[in-house]
């Protein structure tokens, strides 16, 4: 097996046929058909079906995408090995993080293990779905997926690091009476929420609803980053999450809800397949936790 | 439907039954039509608009004010991908009407409205920060980590001079801005940003202009063909934020 051979099928499955890899790697179709060919052949077994001029992976091609990347990823950390000086931690984190659980402790353990170790670079991605987390891991996206519990997975081990509690925020000078708002009936104050479908965003909407008289909506958005900006513009109050929401209570007006709105999140990995870098993250994130 | 008998004309059972039925349809025509009207005439409805993190705080948020309070029963849902390219094909598939994006970024056969320029600033950590003079020589961030997202091509493309060979300085690569503030918070790196959001959201954080000056110019971008009244609204209410007139007649045709 090559590492070209290698690249090319994983360009092959990201990019969801031959034309699409060969324009991303720069070189001509028969060059990748060539080379997947040559690689199906050595492994003796058909890594894609091919469905009149597409490729869909097969059983054997699937389980191969997670080690694939992996090979990659540690052909990748070569450079950075040789670069760093003797017995110093090098390669790459990668991490990918929903959107709601990326703040807070998980940047904490981050910028931890950059201090400890330098010449380790990171990547903080974006998990759309939380209900990916054990395909992600699987398919060798990353090592390391935060969200809220559960997170799904015989193979998985879970580290609880937080919990996220949300409160209200309602632009300066909205006049709301103190102590916790129920969630059921809100005030008629217009409302910068992120879309439904995101797990709890969900109930947090039945809960809203339960009372029959939903508060305004003056925009749905997914850029979670936008909401307090949108808050403190005046356009209407949101919820955030807890912290988030007491550091600006000096700037907006914040207050808790009811019932209380709590859920843990962690952090997950496969524990059989880790690599240096996983596993010197894996002993801070359990030293910190601990 | 109908019994011919004398000089009259008298509904039939299934006459009465079909009349029942038919006047619960004109008022449902009629429903249908109002609810038309509302959001023709801008009373209800929703603009559907589509950018990513580079945008989504400024101008995003100014827009967004000026826009509900001159059309306060209107909701405006903001879709997020990861950069221009996602932007187009969500214009193609209909998701979104409306886009705030790069001027420099392709744009097919999209009309385009350009609104601003946006100064981009070095977020950097105070210990970072010390002796570094403002502005700061693009050369000289990078020997600085950085906490930016190399995953968009447009960005990447923008902060090619400040990131070193083989993108050695870029200590964490995420497409998550708030992560990415919490991460400059914490003294894990510094951050490219505009300078409007690196005010509001990291006001302890210490600012530094670059020499020479690091700007995009965004704008707005619409399928080809007759926006609808609320994507109308929406051009309108973005103009005036960026200095421009709110005339719009190249587009109401």
């Amino acid at each position: 097996m090559e590492l070209r051979q290698v690249e090319y099928f994983l360009a092959v499955v990201e990019h969801h046929g031959i034309g699409g890899a060969a324009t991303a790697l720069g070189v001509a179709q028969p060059t990748v058909s060539q080379a997947l060919r040559a690689l199906e052949r050595e492994l003796g077994v058909q890594l894609f079906h091919r469905i009149g001029r597409g490729m869909v992976l097969s059983a054997a091609g699937r389980t191969m995408v997670g080690p694939s990347r992996q090979i990659l990823r540690d052909v990748g950390a070569v450079e950075d090995l040789l670069a760093a000086s003797e017995g110093e931690l090098a390669g790459r984190l990668d991490i990918l993080a929903f959107s709601a659980t990326a703040v807070g402790p998980v940047t904490d353990l981050v910028a931890a293990f950059r201090r400890r170790h330098r010449s380790v670079r990171v990547r903080l991605g974006e998990l759309r779905e939380e209900s990916q987390a054990e395909s992600v891991i699987a398919d060798g996206h990353c090592e390391f997926v935060v969200a809220h519990l559960p997170i799904g997975g015989d193979e998985l081990e879970v580290v609880v690091i937080g919990e996220q509690e949300y409160w209200l925020v309602y632009p300066p000078g909205s006049e709301i009476p103190e102590g916790p708002v129920p969630l059921a009936s809100l005030p008629r104050i217009p409302m910068v929420f992120v879309p439904a479908g995101h797990s709890h965003a969900d109930e947090l909407e039945a809960a809203i609803h339960s009372g029959g008289n939903p508060p305004p909506i003056a925009a749905i958005s997914d850029h979670r980053e936008a909401r307090l900006a949108m808050v403190l513009a005046g356009i209407g109050g949101t919820m955030l999450e807890r912290s988030s929401a007491e550091a600006v209570a000096d700037r907006a007006v914040v207050r808790a809800v009811e019932p209380r709105f709590v859920r843990p999140f962690g952090i997950a990995f496969d524990p059989e397949a880790l690599s240096p870098v996983g596993r010197a993250f894996v002993d801070l994130v359990r030293t910190t936790v601990a | 439907m109908f019994d011919r008998t004398g000089r009259g004309l008298e509904l039939t059972d299934a006459g009465r039954k079909l009349d029942v039925a038919a006047r619960l349809i004109l008022a449902d025509v009629e429903r249908a039509k109002a609810k038309v009207r509302a959001v023709r005439d801008l009373r209800a409805g929703r603009v559907d608009v589509v950018t990513y993190p580079a945008f989504s705080i400024a101008p995003m948020v100014s827009i967004v004010r000026a826009f509900r309070e001159r059309f306060p029963r209107l909701t405006v849902r903001i879709t997020a991908t990861d950069g221009p390219a996602g932007v187009l094909s969500a214009l193609r598939r209909g998701e979104a009407e409306v886009a705030v994006m790069d001027m420099s970024a392709d744009h097919a056969t999209f009309t385009t409205i350009p609104l601003g320029t946006q100064e981009l600033v070095l977020a950097l950590p105070a210990d970072l920060a010390a002796d570094v003079a403002d502005p700061m020589p693009r050369v000289a961030v990078t020997g600085v980590p950085l906490v930016v997202d190399m995953g968009d091509q447009s960005t990447a493309a923008l902060l090619s001079d400040l990131v070193d060979v083989d993108a050695a300085n870029v200590a964490v690569d995420t497409a998550l801005p708030a992560a990415a503030w919490d991460l400059v918070r914490r003294g894990a790196g510094a951050t490219v940003l505009p300078r409007a959001v690196a005010e509001q959201e990291l006001p302890q954080v210490p600012l530094r202009a670059l020499d020479p000056p690091l700007s995009r110019e965004y704008g707005i971008v619409l399928r080809p063909g007759r926006p609808s009244p609320a994507a109308l609204a929406f051009v309108a209410a973005a103009r005036p934020d960026a200095g421009v007139d709110t005339d719009i007649p190249e587009l109401m045709d």
